[in-house]
């Protein structure tokens, strides 16, 4: 029923719900576990066109210590991905390219406006995937 | 690995034992209850079938009151007829009020892990209207809420 999910995680807490919530479900479902930092090149990449290079190495780092730990708390497979773009686009695209049964994601992620409403990446996601999707 | 695999499956019982699945009665809301009962079989989860009278019609006049009263026992019997084919413990509830309001206060009175439900189609304007009730409930929900987009 659920044989591939993937997360998606930007080291926010709510991301780090959602990944509780992902290693759960894959356990219980015997599944692969796709873990995704996307770089979210359109919040920090042209505005900051002096060090930009440096910024995203940066995150690229942050996003890789993440995944790491995904993959060393879980006990199921994991595959990690670290991509730059608009994370709603990047995390429909993988989520297409695994073919994956389910997508699970923190709601307030740091793409979340101040007022506290659901994180933009969280709206787009659940709007634009064909897939199941939980926001956690 | 396998006494690690069977701890987090224990945890995992544990953090799912009660998920919602709100219906309007609707085919696409009765598939995504559907998905939400193969969830909680797999969790050895309770499903709690919830379906709301809209406020509006209640307003409106008697016959619309019994109308929209009957609709929505008639989507709560639905799902529990398949959860209870499913062998998945099953509870119904119908309440007046306003569709998103009254699931995530149901979710919190009922102490939900989890709330599975359907989103429209992704026909003409439904796919750039954020009004849907299911994103109202993913914006305010306090619990994971797991939306499942029908099939074309």
């Amino acid at each position: 029923m659920y044989e591939t999910i993937l997360v998606s995680t930007d080291g926010s807490e709510p991301a780090s719900r959602a990944t509780e919530h992902a290693l759960d479900l894959a356990s219980t479902f015997d599944a692969t576990l796709h873990g995704i930092y996307v770089v979210d090149t359109s919040r920090y990449g042209s505005s900051m066109v002096a060090d930009e290079g440096e910024v995203v190495d940066d995150l690229e780092s942050r996003g890789r210590d993440l995944l790491d730990d995904l993959a060393t708390e879980a006990d199921v497979d994991v595959s990690t991905e670290i991509r730059s773009g608009r994370p709603h686009r990047e995390i429909a695209d993988y989520a297409d390219e695994i073919d994956a049964d389910l997508v699970v994601l923190g709601n307030r992620g740091l793409g979340a406006g101040p007022g506290g409403e659901i994180g933009s990446t969280a709206e787009r996601v659940v709007r634009y995937l064909d897939r199941p999707v939980i926001t956690a | 690995m396998t006494d690690d695999i069977d701890q987090t499956i224990d945890r995992a019982r544990e953090n799912y034992q009660r998920i919602l699945l709100p219906t309007d009665g609707s085919d696409e809301a009765q598939m995504a209850a559907e998905r939400g009962i193969e969830i909680a079989a797999a969790l050895d989860a309770t499903v709690h079938a919830f379906s709301v009278i809209q406020s509006s019609a209640v307003l409106k006049r008697d016959q619309l009151r019994t109308d929209a009263k009957a609709d929505a026992r008639d989507a709560v019997e639905r799902v529990e007829t398949a959860a209870e084919s499913a062998g998945v413990e099953v509870t119904t509830s119908v309440e007046k009020g306003v569709s998103h309001e009254s699931i995530v206060n149901y979710a919190t009175a009922n102490d939900i892990d989890m709330i599975v439900m359907g989103t429209h189609g992704r026909t003409g304007l439904d796919h750039v209207m954020i009004g849907s009730v299911a994103e109202r409930v993913v914006r305010t929900s306090p619990v994971p809420v797991l939306t499942i987009r029908p099939q074309e």
